[in-house]
């Protein structure tokens, strides 16, 4: 600026500048940040929508063999139509969901099945199906411990949970009938 | 235009300042403007270029940041040419449909050969001829694990198979040579050398035919063009060095079963055995155990100041969760 304090062309082109040198590395940094955090919840989102469409395209009676990316972490998991507890996002009808897998360390309530639904509500995407019945076939990691003590001292607890998909090419048949559908990982 | 003092006037600045505003929405938007403007194709390629070199010469530290924004094509064939035809894509994107004439069977295989040659070839070129450094994961042995992009998935409509009358794997597939037409054809016109060639050194003539052990007898219904990368550790610095600079190889010295491979100077690392021998290597005439790639190894081009080595190679495999996971044990990257 001069001495009167005018804004000289000259003081507008650094500025416009140094806030467009601002504004890069702010995108930058959101880009760099959104990449890291939230890829393994795009590529989850993708792989639903993938296993969807194919589902979609095969018509009831028929069956075919896929090959869909895992997100390691992740599991399918299923809901049919009168199986409780859901998430919520399902309301009463059946659907497929993707959700972060969860492990014996999360200590939810694996007995009731609460816990798979609750992580799939709030950390996991679901589509809905209009079948009455939809189950998927996917090993299942258990863990049994005796209780040592207390009133059900010698009761033995089983609790399990998916091994949910590995970060590769997974092989998934699909069977698609009139009123049930069942995923099957090979 | 300015004032006596050079100061701006209100409309000025406004005027910059939408032009300005207008310039950063428009690079916000591009990649979103590029897919309405070009769906697959083309423009995919150039995003997917554009991506590979911003990885490749991005700072070590941020390098995994740099997004690959690589789709794979899916190339459907089929006799009406119809994008929807191959059941192999069904609910599937970005998909581009191409005619077969079985009627004129040798026409047939010839579009068969120069889809899947194309794909190898824009797949490479793409990817940077494979002299770009685009990964870093190391295995346990120091070593990168082998990373890939599927470039291009090509099937052929099912019911072309299933219809014993039109007999399509012996009238048609049993004259597909992928090998045969990059050997002796061009990518283009334009292009003065052909497909073999731009694999290796102008130099290099019909690749040797190689026998391999894989392979069911039966010809596969979708192949995957996949680019894959692995570089080595100090273990095999001495055995790459031997060679100085990168050298382009062809399928002959590399795709045999693993008791050749090793006969190749640059291969001493794990890793870069497995990329270069994974099991389940076909083509459409796996049945008749013909193998197919490209492969580079060498100094890569890196932001790194000490040049990384290591293999890249670009190859047909079938479209199999254990042949594709075996190549690509560091995984997979971009959008399938």
């Amino acid at each position: 600026m001069n001495k009167e304090g005018t804004f000289l062309l000259k003081n507008f082109i650094e500025l416009v500048i140094a806030a467009i040198g601002i504004v890069f590395i702010i995108i930058l940094g959101v880009s760099l940040f959104n990449f890291y955090v939230n890829q393994d919840t795009k590529n989850a989102q993708k792989s639903l929508d993938s296993l969807m469409g194919k589902i979609n395209a095969l018509e009831d009676g028929e069956n075919n063999t896929f090959l869909i990316r895992g997100v390691k972490g992740w599991s399918i998991v299923s809901y049919s139509k009168a199986q409780f507890p859901k998430p919520d996002k399902c309301f009463f009808e059946s659907c497929v969901c993707i959700c972060r897998s969860y492990s014996l360390e999360d200590k939810l309530d694996t007995f009731t099945g609460k816990g798979q639904a609750d992580l799939c509500q709030n950390e996991g995407f679901c589509r809905k199906l209009d079948k009455d019945e939809v189950k998927v076939k996917q090993a299942r990691i258990c863990k049994s411990t005796t209780r040592v003590a207390g009133p059900y001292a010698g009761q033995v607890d089983t609790t399990c949970h998916y091994k949910g998909l590995e970060d590769k090419l997974n092989t998934i048949k699909v069977s698609k009938e009139d009123t049930s559908l069942l995923l099957e990982f090979l | 235009m300015f004032g006596k003092r050079g100061e701006l006037t209100s409309s000025q600045i406004i005027g910059i300042v939408i032009v300005l505003a207008g310039f950063v929405v428009l690079l916000l938007f591009l990649p979103a403007i590029t897919s309405i403007f070009g769906e697959g194709g083309d423009s995919d390629r150039e995003l997917c270029k554009l991506s590979v070199i911003a990885r490749a010469t991005a700072p070590n530290a941020i390098q995994a940041g740099v997004p690959l924004r690589c789709t794979t094509e899916k190339v459907c064939l089929s006799e009406s040419g119809k994008k929807n035809e191959c059941k192999q894509f069904a609910g599937e994107e970005n998909i581009r449909g191409v005619k077969l004439n079985i009627k004129d069977p040798e026409k047939a295989a010839e579009v068969i050969e120069k889809e899947v040659a194309d794909s190898m070839f824009f797949c490479w070129q793409t990817m940077g001829e494979g002299k770009l450094d685009l990964w870093n994961r190391r295995t346990s042995l120091g070593d990168v694990a082998p990373m890939c992009v599927v470039c291009s998935r090509v099937a052929i409509d099912e019911n072309l198979f299933n219809d014993k009358d039109k007999n399509f794997t012996d009238k048609v597939m049993n004259l597909v040579d992928v090998n045969d037409y990059m050997a002796n054809k061009r990518p283009s016109d334009s292009v003065p050398f052909t497909y073999l060639q731009f694999f290796t050194d102008i130099g290099v003539g019909v690749p040797s035919r190689e026998v391999s052990t894989e392979g069911n007898g039966e010809p596969s219904d979708q192949l995957a063009v996949v680019f894959g990368q692995v570089k080595v550790g100090k273990l095999s610095d001495a055995a790459l060095s031997t060679a100085g600079t990168g050298v382009a190889l062809y399928v002959g010295s590399l795709l045999t079963p693993a008791g050749r491979i090793t006969a190749n100077p640059y291969v001493a690392a794990g890793s870069a055995i497995t990329i270069l021998t994974a099991t389940g290597i076909s083509v459409y005439k796996t049945h008749k155990g013909q193998v197919l790639a490209g492969a580079y190894c060498g100094d890569f081009t890196s932001s790194d100041e000490k040049a990384r080595k290591g293999c890249s190679v670009v190859r047909a495999i079938e479209w199999d969760a254990g042949k594709i996971n075996g190549f690509c044990s560091g995984g997979i990257q971009g959008d399938l």
